[in-house]
């Protein structure tokens, strides 16, 4: 444990899936240089295979007290990689297409928007992924030349560039595939949690451009902070896959769906995202934390006050980011 | 006095030749001196030594080297500290070494079926390297052979398929960082059927003579790098034209061998507890301790025979192996000085 630990909440009812966080990293340090496939910030639809494709299945984490195995995703396959385009082909003759010059057949994203069920019960929604900065990150410990570090001050896990060889028992370590292997440089990379911005008291530019204002960040010990409050206090942040013990330090709000609709044409008494899918993913206290949001939606229906949903809605963008500096670091 | 015991252990050393190199000892010979040491000679008998050629063939090519004996190094496995390769046979690698004026010229081959050379499409794959691992002082004891310790630092060359070579430096594992003091050495590789012929090239990195050597080999096929690696006991060469420490030889040399039994060796390891820890032929389970199976193919018998009388001299760096008071988790067991010698015997046969 570190004295502090920054971490950050998603509101997944308020992620529409567009992409600007994305962006705004990549934009900001994957664009070049061997990161051109990287996404230290992405979003997936789920139900699906996620980037890379099948995450969930290539190991890594803990078990126990012991590293689980990992595989190493692999760039086309997995990752997918960006295409070329033949662009001469806009100034020949006829009507050829811009095209790929290579087939793809996986990319980021690539399954955006299939989710799962059969009309008119299909469902899915967009999960947005990055470094958890884990407590207990198995990444740091898989390391052999002690090159992944915690930040005393807030937590994030950072690769000494120094120090990398790039010998990627990070990356298989790494149950949710956040570290990156840059085949250009031989070292791996990772998402930064943007330090250099916090550093001049500015957010993440995955969490600042966010159009939803799903995303609130703050120390876990700020007892004013967003963190604290929904994951303490409502208990209506969850972290992702806890089972794989890590630790994780971001929180996601799990998504309410609308009823499933019987063969009568009306409505049941039962969300159309299955509970049990959403367990898997953010583990047993899915069911009161959706019930709490509920009460407290109900309640701002009736005109009544709502602390929770305040603080969800966000009136004042700038009230999402508690970036306080680092209390004395002992 | 350690020096003295240890030589009358010796195999094959008898008493009248102890004191040829005890006198020996205290001057400084050359590599072409007729008066070639007993110590020297054993450790060519055992194929710890072997001599440089002095020779200019500019422009350096692989071609250049026929006709000229090479020593044949035997690599293990590495798995005394994780990472390591669970798996595989030994690998026999052939080594030519010769001095082009201050130029050291080390041409290896060895075998891997599989040709791995570094790729930028791809982030799950590893390629083929090689290290050259120099003892940077002229200490009359060899360091850890995996890295060296710390203030015993070692230099490496180091060549991967489809890489830049690179002259990398560590006092011990987890260490390993550019070298500032030394070039990178420049590379002449040959992609053959069964394997790499690969000839490094540069400025001697230590001075000292003998120059103690060891070799490693990644293999990128089964995903190798970092400790997932064979690795080569430590190899002396012995430099032309400029002075050979025969006193440092000559301890080399006593601590290169072992009198001891070895069949009593393998009895006494059973009966001292060893296997309870460590693994040992026959004895699969132990993981307390570093793994013993090739045992003497990649230690120097002085050290076995150290580790054994005083397990806290050097603990193997690897945190499973130290009590929380960062002692060795190996008790000192005081046994009769005959016993460490078996076991050393012993240990030193397994390769």
């Amino acid at each position: 444990m570190t004295a502090r630990q920054l971490g950050m909440v998603i509101d997944l009812n308020k992620c529409i899936g567009c992409q600007t966080c994305t962006l705004a990293c990549k934009s900001q340090w994957t664009d070049r240089d061997g990161r051109e496939f990287m996404y230290w910030n992405h979003v997936e639809t789920r139900p699906g295979k996620g980037y890379p494709k099948d995450w969930e299945q290539a190991g890594g984490g803990w078990d126990g007290d012991t590293l689980r195995p990992g595989r190493l995703p692999r760039l086309h396959e997995d990752y997918g990689y960006p295409a070329e385009f033949g662009y001469e082909v806009l100034f020949e003759e006829g009507e050829k297409p811009l095209r790929p010059k290579e087939e793809m057949a996986w990319g980021p994203n690539w399954d955006e928007d299939q989710g799962a069920g059969e009309y008119p019960n299909s469902y899915f929604f967009y999960l947005p992924r990055l470094c958890n900065h884990c407590s207990n990150p198995a990444c740091q410990v898989a390391c052999p030349r002690q090159a992944i570090y915690k930040r005393e001050e807030d937590g994030i896990v950072l690769i000494d560039q120094e120090r990398c060889r790039g010998y990627r028992y990070c990356v298989a370590a790494c149950p949710y595939k956040k570290i990156y292997f840059n085949p250009l440089a031989g070292k791996s990379e990772k998402c930064i949690f943007c330090y250099p911005r916090l550093e001049k008291g500015l957010p993440q530019a995955c969490a600042y451009q966010c159009v939803g204002r799903a995303r609130h960040v703050a120390f876990l010990d700020d007892q004013e902070g967003a963190l604290h409050q929904l994951v303490n206090q409502w208990k209506v942040a969850l972290p992702l896959h806890a089972e794989y013990g890590t630790q994780p330090n971001v929180y996601y709000v799990p998504p309410l769906s609308p009823p499933k609709i019987g063969s009568n044409g009306r409505s049941l008494d039962e969300p159309r995202v299955p509970d049990e899918y959403l367990v898997q993913l953010f583990g047993p206290g899915v069911g009161a934390a959706l019930e709490m949001l509920r009460e407290e939606m109900a309640k701002k229906n009736r005109g009544e006050a709502s602390e929770l949903m305040d603080l969800l809605i966000a009136y004042r963008h700038g009230d999402m980011f508690r970036l306080d500096r680092p209390r004395e670091v002992v | 006095m350690r020096l003295h015991s240890s030589l009358q252990r010796s195999r094959g050393v008898s008493t009248g030749i102890i004191t040829a190199v005890m006198g020996a000892a205290l001057l400084y010979g050359c590599a072409e001196s007729p008066r070639e040491g007993a110590g020297a000679q054993m450790l060519r008998e055992t194929n710890r030594l072997s001599d440089v050629v002095q020779q200019s063939v500019w422009p350096w090519r692989l071609d250049r080297w026929e006709g000229m004996a090479a020593t044949v190094l035997i690599l293990h496995p590495q798995r005394m500290i994780l990472p390591r390769l669970d798996k595989g046979a030994p690998v026999e690698a052939r080594l030519w070494a010769q001095m082009d004026g201050g130029q050291l010229l080390l041409r290896i081959d060895w075998p891997d079926t599989s040709e791995d050379r570094y790729s930028t499409a791809h982030t799950e794959r590893f390629a083929d390297a090689l290290a050259v691992q120099f003892v940077a002082d002229d200490g009359e004891r060899l360091p850890y052979i995996g890295m060296g310790e710390p203030e015993r630092p070692v230099h490496l060359w180091f060549w991967r398929a489809g890489r830049e070579t690179e002259a990398l430096t560590a006092h011990g594992f987890g260490t390993l960082e550019p070298d500032i003091a030394n070039p990178a050495p420049e590379a002449v590789v040959q992609r053959t059927a069964e394997g790499w012929s690969l000839l490094l090239s540069g400025p001697l990195p230590v001075q000292a003579n003998p120059l103690a050597v060891s070799l490693a080999v990644g293999d990128g096929a089964e995903a190798g790098r970092d400790g997932r690696k064979r690795l080569s006991s430590w190899h002396l060469l012995r430099l032309p034209a400029r002075p050979v420490d025969q006193a440092r030889l000559a301890t080399l040399a006593g601590a290169a061998g072992s009198d001891g039994d070895i069949e009593r060796g393998r009895r006494l390891v059973q009966e001292r507890g060893c296997t309870a820890c460590h693994r040992l032929p026959g004895s699969p389970s132990g993981d307390q301790g570093p793994d013993l199976t090739l045992a003497g193919g990649m230690h120097w018998p002085g050290y076995l025979r150290r580790s054994i009388a005083e397990p806290n001299a050097f603990i193997v760096p690897d945190d499973r192996y130290r009590t929380p008071e960062a002692g060795s988790l190996m008790p000192a067991l005081n046994l009769p000085e005959s016993e460490v010698e078996d076991i050393t015997a012993y240990l030193s046969s397994l390769r």
